[in-house]
């Protein structure tokens, strides 16, 4: 039955084109949106997870490192008290969206400022200084893509002037970029004297991270202490609970637009040899193998249109590196599996009414000329 | 007259459409049979009941009452789920438009029905290729109906019907659509896949040519059929109105 279905197809290839590009434009669709939103939180997750901090402490009623934090120097320099003798480490972190000017531009980012004598919170620098100084700043290799910015170049942050020293990666948050500074610097040039958003901890016993979260929370007043794998999975939810209503309307548009071309496209072929499919029931074949036919139509050109799909979506995620490189994709096979799944089912169904058609078809109508 | 040797054989076969005093007769009480190795040809005019008698024949049809045994087979008390299969294991159907599947090759359009009984592979191609090269189609197994001429066109559809080498060869029309020449070539064909190949063949035709091949003629009018064979001049008239003429005579 195979043979037939494939020969009805390609007997003409305009008309196979248009399930075959329905489905691809679905496919494409549905596995583009997917792949950005899995690079979106992957490089969101790329820098929490760069940090190795053990604890997260933040202000009462935020869970995640995209919520708002401010919290007293003071509750840090409480926790350096307690915990360095014990061999951790403390350090505050300002974490602050904020417009940059480069060249009388202004640049949206996201200031990082970190204890650059701790380290925890800092850059991954791929050129330049590894430890931004006085007067200094590194910005992330997306930001200094999007804006043309290099090293020795000048970039003014809240009141401040900066010279860029290093370029950095891991700091690309899509909707902006990271730029670190050292935490004294953005305190001035931002106006946060006396406060901070996160505090890092970094324990000498990681196993520990539960009981100093609990001594954390009850001895200080209005703050909350995550382990590290908590944080990260609170803001992995946060991203996901914003994007994932967006991402299921995409998805479902996609899969309507692909079961009506490939429906459309199916039933189009089917009447058209409404008379050949009653040939083949007046010589002996039997309803089921006419819906058998049909489906494999549909499948036949689903399937290849889930190849050029995925094509097409590798094809957007080169052009897409180079046109808007904060944009990142990623492209799993746990995805391309679903996705692949859905076509098979988008088959199925644009094959029900084509079949419906069929099963009341009357067969004697071939005794006509 | 029947025996035991019928491939075909068809009692009181009536079919009604609507009911009520909307009922229109399309046969009535029909009854005829078709031997092994017999032609028979059943003529008459437009709208008679021919296209009725031969779906029911074929089982696409079920008639209102009476009974169809093919090859021993009581056709009408088959379910529908088992028809399919009477029809690609004991008839061959050849068309008036050869209803051809335009997207397959010639041989092709043979194995179609190979493959639905189980034929596969290589032995499926060769059984193909060895009933076109019977009917004349050497050479033309790789050609799409498209490529081929109307009475290529029927020669692939009579290898079609002899595939699984059914016991009864149903034709409707089947030089309707072929000039003289090529008409006169398939009606030739069928008498071979009577005379030679022994099947039941039962055609429906306007065609007077076909009484060449026939053992017997039919006429049916206004759902009633009737043996003319051997009324005087039933195979020298030259106009088919006039078989019509000898049958009420009759």
């Amino acid at each position: 039955m195979i043979t037939i279905a494939i020969k009805n197809l390609l007997s003409e290839k305009v008309r196979f084109g248009a399930p075959v590009m329905g489905v691809a434009f679905s496919v494409f669709l549905i596995a583009f949106f997917l792949s950005l939103f899995r690079g979106f939180t992957n490089e969101i997750d790329d820098y929490i997870e760069s940090v190795p901090a053990d604890l997260w402490v933040v202000q009462q009623g935020t869970h995640d490192f995209l919520g708002v934090s401010i919290l007293p120097e003071t509750t840090a320099a409480v926790l350096r008290g307690q915990l360095v003798a014990e061999g951790g480490e403390v350090s505050s972190l300002i974490s602050r969206p904020v417009d940059m000017i480069a060249d009388g531009e202004r640049i949206s980012s996201h200031v990082i400022g970190y204890d650059t004598a701790v380290g925890l919170g800092g850059p991954n620098v791929t050129r330049g200084k590894a430890t931004p100084g006085a007067g200094e700043i590194i910005i992330d290799t997306v930001l200094a893509k999007l804006e043309g910015l290099d090293i020795g170049d000048s970039v003014t942050v809240g009141v401040r002037g900066f010279q860029v020293v290093g370029i950095s990666e891991g700091g690309n948050f899509v909707f902006t970029q990271l730029a670190y500074l050292p935490i004294e610097e953005a305190r001035e040039a931002l106006g946060m004297d006396g406060v901070t958003n996160f505090i890092l901890i970094r324990l000498e016993d990681p196993q520990q991270a539960g009981a100093v979260k609990t001594i954390i929370e009850d001895s200080t007043p209005f703050v909350q202490a995550f382990p590290r794998e908590e944080f990260i999975d609170n803001t992995r939810t946060e991203l996901t609970r914003t994007l994932v209503p967006l991402l299921a309307a995409i998805i479902i548009v996609g899969f309507i637009v692909g079961c009506g071309v490939v429906g459309l496209t199916i039933y189009t072929l089917t009447i058209e040899r409404i008379r050949e499919y009653g040939i083949l029931k007046a010589v002996g074949h039997t309803t089921q193998d006419l819906f058998q036919i049909v489906i494999e139509q549909s499948i036949i050109a689903s399937v290849i249109g889930f190849g050029v799909g995925v094509l097409l979506v590798l094809a957007a995620g080169r052009l897409q590196q180079v046109w808007l490189p904060q944009f990142a994709t990623a492209l799993e096979l746990k995805d391309l599996a679903g996705v692949f799944g859905a076509t098979l089912v988008m088959a199925v169904v644009a094959s029900f009414v084509p079949i419906r058609r069929l099963a009341n078809l009357d067969p004697v109508a071939v005794f006509n000329p | 007259m029947s025996n035991q040797t019928d491939i075909l054989r068809v009692e009181h076969v009536t079919k009604l459409y609507g009911t009520g005093e909307h009922a229109v007769k399309a046969l009535d009480s029909v009854e005829l049979h078709v031997g092994s190795g017999q032609a028979v040809v059943i003529m008459g005019p437009s709208g008679a009941g021919k296209t009725t008698l031969l779906s029911i024949i074929g089982g696409l049809l079920s008639p209102t009452s009476g009974s169809v045994c093919i090859d021993g087979i009581d056709v009408t008390a088959l379910a529908e789920k088992d028809r399919p299969r009477l029809r690609r294991e004991k008839i061959g159907f050849v068309f008036q438009s050869f209803n051809l599947l335009e997207a397959l090759s010639a041989r092709e359009n043979v194995e179609l029905v190979l493959r639905r009984a189980g034929v596969r592979g290589r032995t499926s191609r060769q059984r193909a290729e060895a009933l076109l090269t019977l009917l004349g189609l050497e050479g033309r197994s790789r050609h799409r109906p498209k490529q081929l001429s109307g009475g290529e066109k029927q020669r692939v559809a009579i290898a079609r019907a002899l595939a699984n080498n059914p016991a009864l060869i149903l034709a409707d029309e089947p030089t309707a659509s072929l000039d003289s020449k090529r008409g006169s070539e398939i009606v030739g064909l069928l008498r071979m896949v009577a005379k030679e190949l022994g099947k039941g063949v039962l055609i429906v035709s306007h065609d007077l040519r076909v009484r060449e091949v026939a053992d017997r003629i039919l006429w049916l009018e206004d759902g009633r059929i009737r043996d003319i064979s051997d009324e005087p001049g039933a195979r020298g008239v030259e106009e088919p109105w006039e078989l019509g003429r000898l049958s009420s005579q009759a």
